[in-house]
């Protein structure tokens, strides 16, 4: 037993040597070839491996799918393998869709013999190429899409860390970093057929604007539910997109890849705005100009908001630094959205120098328009001016000019009717020639039509108006209305001139109140149509008061038409229709149609008609004036069609109870009716007191507003008027009144005097023709100097008429060439008659009369008859200072006495 | 022995797989790949750079930026923050700069070529990279003769490299484009108070704090602030960027005294602009001296962003004084002395009006929507133009017409207490038209425009509903006629024409107002012929509007006329549309009003035209 135990004893022991020998010898050659290895390394720092091996050990890193090449490689200690040129293909394709200039990967060995995760322990690649098959790609070719220039990755246990991953694509050029814990790579299915699932990738890629040269850096982390957080960063100098040239652009970003949704947690953008490829569709806001650069900034943060393809960040600002110059200096506009609502709703704000604008934006899903949003905003501005923001306005004086000095807007646009519409706020605005204090309106503005109403405006606290303005764009049809108070200045740019002509005259203490209305197709003047009613109290026209005033005037292209004229007085009323002809060139404003009649103050006629000539009649009462027909007429044949003036009027005027004053003549009762055509004047029934007598007649005027050419006819009767007045104002009417009331004045002269006029003259009573008869009655001629010095020779030869009673004279005379005949001028008295004949030269002033006179009159007479015939006087020299020769003749009894036989034999 | 060797052995086999594991350092893939590798910059360093230097022949100092915290910085010759975009376009091709060709030093002797010939014996510009410890010179050359390259020093002085010369660009520029040039850095959402900080100005502090969404002034007095404008001034300060920055030499300048501080406060962070203007002269400088706080680079910033400052009390208050009580307004009551009214919601969603008559009784009209809306509309735009006093006395109130006011509007809300508006009398400044006025709400009092007053009218027909009578939407108007009352005559129509799209013809206008017959507004006289309306003027009415109407009525028709009378155009805007049947009068509108006008205006026939041939005239002086 003890053998046995020592024969298994030794057998052991013998086992055990000849083992540990074994081993001994294998650990020998095992050091052997480690240092042979190390000897070889340090010499040749490669060794060749065989390339089944390679390719296996390769196969357990990639996976079985690929087709693997390369063109050379080598292996260093510590599992390192270089390869160049190498490829990755897939079975049965041609080319590659992943190759790498040189490939360096560190391998895990003991796990690579192992089987155990990770084979490698680290990556480096130069110079990846990725590439698409021809199937997925656009153009239908086998195409290169993603190059990887440098790479380097670390495998441990249980994690991969991209140390950095530089990669470009197009123009993106990007570094990449982060880490993963490789059981959810390991433990994912590999794709069998080992094809790379880049498409969306790159097509998210090919989609980057072609010009874009993107700089940017990428750290990644996953964990170990293979949720992906990463952070990256990005910059670009220039970027285009739809028209928008971008440049400096700096992105910062982060985001996830949970439950494979991705998801953007945060954004922020940064850069400016070289271009823009298309302005806002504002027609009418063309000449805002964009202050390119625009510094911008966007920032997405807070929550997120599910989609099924990206979650991203549910509030979204954007801020763009002076995006605009003048008319609207923005300094910065900026908005902000929250994208979980829907629609899309973004709050914007506004700032400028002493501007500032808020409001927001919301999508409109049902609205098939170019802007499909509703905007609602408030904004103020101040000094705006209206053609700065609308340049293609017409060119009107009364917009030209527009501005205000603050202007605020409270508004809101409806992209299903197209339409603005809000409250808009004026401070100090002006208008045509019109500064108002405040306007107040609101309106609705869209394509086709605007409209303010209600419009208040005010001028200062108690001149205030409110109306509408409403204008159709196609039709370019407007209408401006309002009511309150009038002011006629600001309307008169939009009327023209004749609407300052009528209305600038009138002033009030108080504005006017009534109401107007301006329609037709701007800017079209001849399409104007209006219509004016207004009324106030304590106005003036042309300085003339009138305590009541009310008018009605209407207008087209034709006409300006005053058809209602009313203004009271205190005692009586000026009332009728007048018509302006309009178009007629520019000053050609005359009251052409007359429908008037007055009972109100003279001078209230004369203002109101406008006719100069009319205020040499003066009237101290409130005649009645009723005139009718037309003034001012267009010529037949005139190029230039001005009109003219050529009345066709009939009127008529009367004044019972006051005086009129006709130059020097004062005329009470006074009455005319006439016609006036063209430059003749007729008046026809002319009537009233003169001087305590009463007179009837009729006159005629040729070219009587040209008073050089003026010719007169007048046919007067005047019955029973007393003397010295009747020839102290008839000599007012002469240049020389002096030298008549000389004549024929002296002291107390009074008398009764009848007289027959029937002549015409010119502009100048002196140059008179006609005649006529003048009778006095109830007379003391004696102390008429009818013929001046012959009073004082009949004095001195005994015969003074100052102790003869004589009280009557009737002379007919007749006026032409300046001499005045006196055809039979008889002077009686109880005792002596005096008959003269013979002219006066009214040129050189001198007498040349013959007189017969005769002494007592009655039975008495005619047995004195042959001696009053022997009695002639002659009469000669300046009418001043006549000279009186008494010729005694007896035989001129004889002679009369046979010269009155023969011609009663004649008659017979 | 053999145990012994055995483990010596063993030993051996270790150290030697220890030497080819872990301790041989030749890693010859390694070295095959870097050889490959035309990265100027090792990855590793690259990626880690945290200080730059520049040193160009463009500038007197060098330029360096450094990393901070949270950013890079410039740190000389400015103290100032570093353009993110223009630092990250910098570092990103330094990270990514590769050589595209090279030649070694060591060979330019035998190429007849020396450093000069590449200018990087004394480069333009000469980069010094750091990071940690390990600091890297790059000199930068000249520029290739042929294409757009650049010859560069290798980090080793080994090789000239041939680069991209986009690095080149980026510094060649105006170094200043390294400073970042907006003063503030805290973002809008972040911030939580607003301060400013007058020092000219009695040192008034103006402070506005934010609670959620809501911004209110809590310095100097407290009330609430308005929140777009707060938002937009807070967002375009934000934005504030420097005009120009200052020679190094200036920033030693101490901007105390009469500086204007604007603070802004977020959570733990607060950010404080320093402006003062650049002397004590009292003249309006173009330009203010601008720091910030921490920050010791002076700049320049335009004087009209400054004024704004000053008046940020005034503009950035709440002026909308009644735009909440607009929100839930059910009654609205407008009094003036004994003269007053009501607009009350009825329970049905519609509006009345309530009003006393003359004889005392209390009426009611039924409200017009756009009355009420326009109503609304004021209520939710009205301003203050401006505020006057905050803490008025009762002598001021006085003054101010607030104890007998033009108007006083109650304003009643369904779930919230009632608020009284005032108008008072008219501000005395004769240059525009403004009224006092103000609210129970605060005491303070401030000035509104005009327009308040005619839309608050006393006068219940300007609310009153405006429809006298509106048609089925079915109904057909079968005849319209206008008639001439006197003549007996009806006033003929002109002829429609089917091509003029943009306006319709008077007879359709006319047809389409029968339907729905709204006046601009009702007097409150009834229907009388002729109506008097005051001792001197009446309405007459010469015309009639006739119009037969059809109603559809199931299988039957039915038809039924009605007649409307109309007075003549009184005035632009003014002409009077009677019914008879319900008593109703009122104005026309006025497209209603210019429809007709061309039927029923007549101007003045045009006079003949003179004569060529002279009228004969019969004045020649009658002969004896």
């Amino acid at each position: 037993m003890s053998r046995l135990r020592k024969l298994v004893a030794s057998c052991c022991w013998r086992f055990g040597c000849a083992s540990l020998s074994c081993l001994n010898i294998a650990l020998t050659l095992l050091a052997l070839a480690q240092a042979g290895i190390i000897l070889l390394n340090s010499l040749q720092q490669v060794i060749p491996l065989p390339n089944q091996a390679i390719r296996q050990s390769l196969q357990q890193v990639l996976g079985k799918g690929y087709e693997i090449d390369w063109k050379s490689l080598a292996f260093d200690l510590k599992g390192g393998l270089f390869l160049r040129e190498f490829s990755l293909r897939d079975p049965g394709r041609e080319k590659a869709f992943m190759t790498t200039r040189a490939l360096q990967v560190d391998f895990a060995l003991i796990h690579l013999l192992l089987g155990l995760e990770p084979p490698i322990e680290s990556l480096r690649a130069l110079d990846i190429t990725l590439s698409l098959p021809p199937e997925k790609t656009r153009s239908g070719l086998h195409e290169p899409v993603l190059t990887i220039p440098e790479t380097a990755l670390r495998f441990d246990k249980s994690s991969l860390t991209v140390e950095y991953l530089f990669l470009d694509s197009r123009n993106l050029q990007l570094i990449a970093s982060g880490s993963a814990p490789l059981d959810p790579i390991t433990s994912r299915d590999r794709p069998e057929t080992g094809s790379l699932d880049l498409p969306s990738l790159l097509d998210a890629l090919h989609g980057l604007p072609p010009d874009l040269t993107l700089l940017g850096r990428l750290h990644a982390r996953m964990d170990h539910s293979g949720n992906l957080s990463a952070r990256a960063r990005f910059s670009a100098p220039r970027a285009s997109h739809a028209g928008f040239i971008f440049n400096r652009l700096l992105a910062s970003a982060t985001f996830t890849f949970q439950d494979a949704v991705p998801a953007l947690t945060s954004l922020s953008l940064e850069g400016q705005i070289e271009a823009l490829g298309s302005s806002p569709a504002l027609p009418d806001l063309q000449n805002v100009d964009l202050n390119l650069p625009i510094p911008f900034s966007l920032s997405a943060s807070g929550p997120l908001s599910p989609s099924p393809s990206l979650h991203y960040p549910q509030r979204i600002q954007v801020g763009l630094s002076r995006p605009l110059q003048s008319p609207l200096p923005i300094r910065s506009l900026n908005l902000s959205s929250n994208l979980s609502r829907k629609p899309l709703h973004l709050l914007w704000n506004a700032v400028g120098p002493r501007s500032f604008a808020a409001g927001s934006l919301t999508r409109d899903p049902e609205a098939d328009t170019p802007f499909p949003f509703s905007l609602r905003f408030r904004a103020s501005f101040h000094e705006p001016s209206l053609r700065a923001f609308f340049p293609n306005l017409p060119h009107n004086p009364l917009l030209k000019r527009a501005q205000a000095s603050f202007l605020s807007l409270d508004a809101s646009f409806l992209p299903r009717s197209n339409t603005l519409s809000g409250l808009l706020l004026a401070d100090f605005l002006h208008i045509g020639r019109t500064d108002f204090d405040h306007l107040h309106t609101r309106f609705r503005l869209n394509p086709s039509e605007i409209h303010l109403n209600p419009v208040l405006v005010r001028k200062s606290f108690n001149e205030s108006a409110s109306g509408s303005y409403s204008q159709h764009f196609p039709s370019s049809r407007f209408s401006l209305n309002a009511f309150g108070s009038i002011f006629p200045g600001s309307l008169d740019a939009l009327l023209g001139q004749w609407w300052e002509r009528i209305f600038l005259p009138v002033h009030t203490p108080d504005p006017l109140q009534g109401d107007v209305s301006v329609w037709g197709q701007w800017p079209d003047r001849d399409s104007l149509q209006s219509v004016t009613a207004v009324s106030g109290s304590g106005a003036s026209y042309r300085g003339m008061a009138i305590p009541d005033l009310r008018l009605k005037i209407r207008s087209n292209r034709e006409w300006a038409y005053l058809d209602e004229l009313n203004a009271r007085f205190l005692d009586g009323r000026v009332s009728g229709r007048l018509g302006w002809r309009l178009g007629l060139g520019k000053g050609q404003l005359r009251p052409m149609i007359v429908d008037f009649k007055s009972d109100g103050p003279w001078k209230a006629v004369v203002a109101a008609s406008g006719v100069e000539a009319l205020s040499r009649l003066e009237f101290s009462g409130q005649p009645r004036v009723r005139a009718r027909g037309t003034l001012w007429r267009s010529p037949r044949e005139t190029p230039s069609g001005e009109s003219l003036l050529f009345p066709d009027l009939t009127f008529e005027i009367s004044d019972r109870e006051d005086e009129c004053h006709l130059k020097s003549l004062v005329l009470s009762d006074f009455r005319f009716a006439g016609t006036l055509l063209g430059s003749d004047l007729k008046l026809d029934s002319l009537s009233g007191d003169f001087a305590g007598g009463v007179f009837t007649g009729r006159m005629a005027l040729r070219d009587w507003n040209r008073p050089a050419m003026r010719e007169q006819q007048l046919t007067l009767q005047l019955f029973d008027a007393d003397y010295q007045t009747a020839l102290r104002q008839l000599a007012g009417l002469l240049r020389e009144p002096d030298r008549l009331e000389d004549a024929l004045l002296h002291g107390d002269t009074r008398g009764r005097l009848d007289a027959a006029v029937d002549m015409s003259f010119g502009s100048d009573l002196d140059e008179a023709e006609g005649s006529g008869q003048i009778t006095l009655r109830r007379a003391n001629i004696s102390r008429i100097h009818l013929f001046g010095g012959l009073s004082r020779l009949l004095d001195d030869i005994g015969l003074g008429f100052s102790t003869v009673n004589l009280n009557a004279a009737s002379i007919q005379w007749r006026l032409a060439d300046n001499r005045l005949g006196i055809k039979e001028g008889l002077v009686t008295g109880p005792v002596v008659s005096l008959r003269a004949e013979g002219e006066i030269n009214l040129k050189s002033r001198l007498l040349n009369l013959d007189a017969d006179l005769m002494l007592l009159q009655g039975l008495i007479s005619k047995v004195l008859t042959p001696v009053s015939d022997t009695i002639e006087l002659k009469v000669t020299g300046p009418i001043e200072e006549p000279v009186w020769r008494m010729n005694l003749t007896p035989l001129r009894w004889f002679q009369n006495r046979l010269s009155s036989d023969s011609r009663n034999n004649n008659e017979r | 022995m053999r145990l012994r060797l055995t483990f010596l052995l063993f030993a051996l086999n270790a150290a030697l797989l220890g030497a080819i594991f872990y301790f041989d350092k030749v890693r010859s893939t390694e070295d095959l790949l870097d050889q490959s590798s035309r990265l100027v910059l090792n990855p590793d360093f690259a990626l880690d750079l945290d200080r730059l230097t520049i040193e160009s022949h463009n500038t007197p100092d060098p330029w360096t930026l450094e990393q901070s915290a949270s950013q890079w910085e410039v740190v000389s010759p400015f103290k100032w923050k570093a353009n993110p975009y223009a630092v990250e376009q910098l570092l990103f091709q330094l990270q990514r700069l590769s050589w595209e060709s090279r030649f070694p030093v060591s060979g330019l002797d035998d190429s007849t070529q020396s450093l000069e010939s590449y200018q990087l014996h004394d480069p333009p510009i000469r980069l010094t990279l750091q990071s940690g410890s390990t600091r890297i010179v790059l000199p930068l050359g000249a520029p290739t003769g042929v294409g757009n390259r650049l010859y560069m020093m290798s980090p080793d002085g080994d090789y000239v490299y041939v680069v991209p010369r986009g690095v080149l660009d980026s510094l060649q520029h105006d170094l200043e484009a390294f400073l970042d040039r907006r003063v503030f850095d805290l973002a809008v959402e972040e911030a939580r108070a607003l301060q400013i900080q007058d020092r000219a100005a009695s040192s008034v502090r103006v402070r506005l704090e934010r609670n959620q969404d809501r911004w209110r002034f809590v310095s100097p007095i407290e009330t609430a602030a308005d929140p777009d404008r707060v938002e937009a001034f807070l967002r375009d300060w934000q934005a504030l960027e420097v005009e120009d920055f200052l020679e190094a030499d200036a920033s030693s300048e101490n901007l105390s005294g009469n500086s204007i501080r604007l603070t802004l406060e977020g959570t733990g962070a607060r950010e404080t602009l320093i402006l003062r203007p650049p002397d004590d002269s009292g003249e309006a400088p173009d330009h203010f001296l601008g720091r910030r706080e921490a920050w010791p680079t002076l700049f320049r910033i335009r004087a009209d962003r400054v004024d704004e400052l000053r008046s940020v009390q005034e503009d950035l208050r709440e002026k909308r004084v009644l735009a909440q009580t607009s929100k839930d307004w059910s009654s609205l009551e407008i009094q003036f002395g004994d003269l007053g009214l009501t607009l009350q919601k009825l329970e049905n969603g519609t509006w009345q009006v309530l009003y006393t008559d003359n004889d005392g009784q209390l009426n009611s009209l039924p409200a017009d929507e756009t009355a009420i809306s326009r109503i609304d509309q004021l209520l939710s735009t009205l301003e203050a133009q401006r505020f006057l006093t905050d803490a008025p006395s009762e002598s001021d109130l006085e003054r101010f017409g607030l104890n007998s006011p033009q108007r006083r509007v109650i304003i009643r809300r369904e779930n919230n207490p009632d608020v009284t508006f005032l108008v008072g009398g008219l501000h005395p400044d004769e240059s525009e038209t403004l009224l006092y006025a103000r609210t129970d709400q605060s005491d303070s009092v401030f000035l509104i425009r005009p327009h308040v007053l005619p839309s608050l009218s006393l006068d219940p027909y300007f609310y009153r509903e405006r429809t006298i009578r509106a048609l089925p939407e079915a109904a057909v108007v079968l005849d319209l006629e206008l008639i001439h009352r006197e003549s007996g005559l009806p006033v003929p129509f002109p002829e429609e024409d089917p091509e003029n799209e943009t306006r319709p013809g008077p007879r359709e206008t006319l047809a389409d107002f029968m339907k729905n017959i709204r006046v601009e507004r009702f007097i409150s006289e009834p229907f009388a012929e002729p109506l008097p309306l005051d001792d001197e003027k009446r309405i007459e009415w010469p015309y009639l509007l006739e119009a037969r109407i059809r109603y559809p009525s199931g299988s039957s028709e039915k038809t039924e006329s009605f007649t409307l009378y109309l007075s003549e155009r009184l005035g632009g805007t003014t002409q009077y549309l009677g019914d008879p049947e319900t008593g109703l009068v009122g104005t026309l509108p006025v497209s209603i009003i210019e429809s007709l006008y061309d039927q029923l205006a007549t101007f003045p026939e045009t006079p003949s035209e003179i004569p060529s041939e002279p009228i004969e005239s019969d004045l020649a002086p009658e002969s004896d």
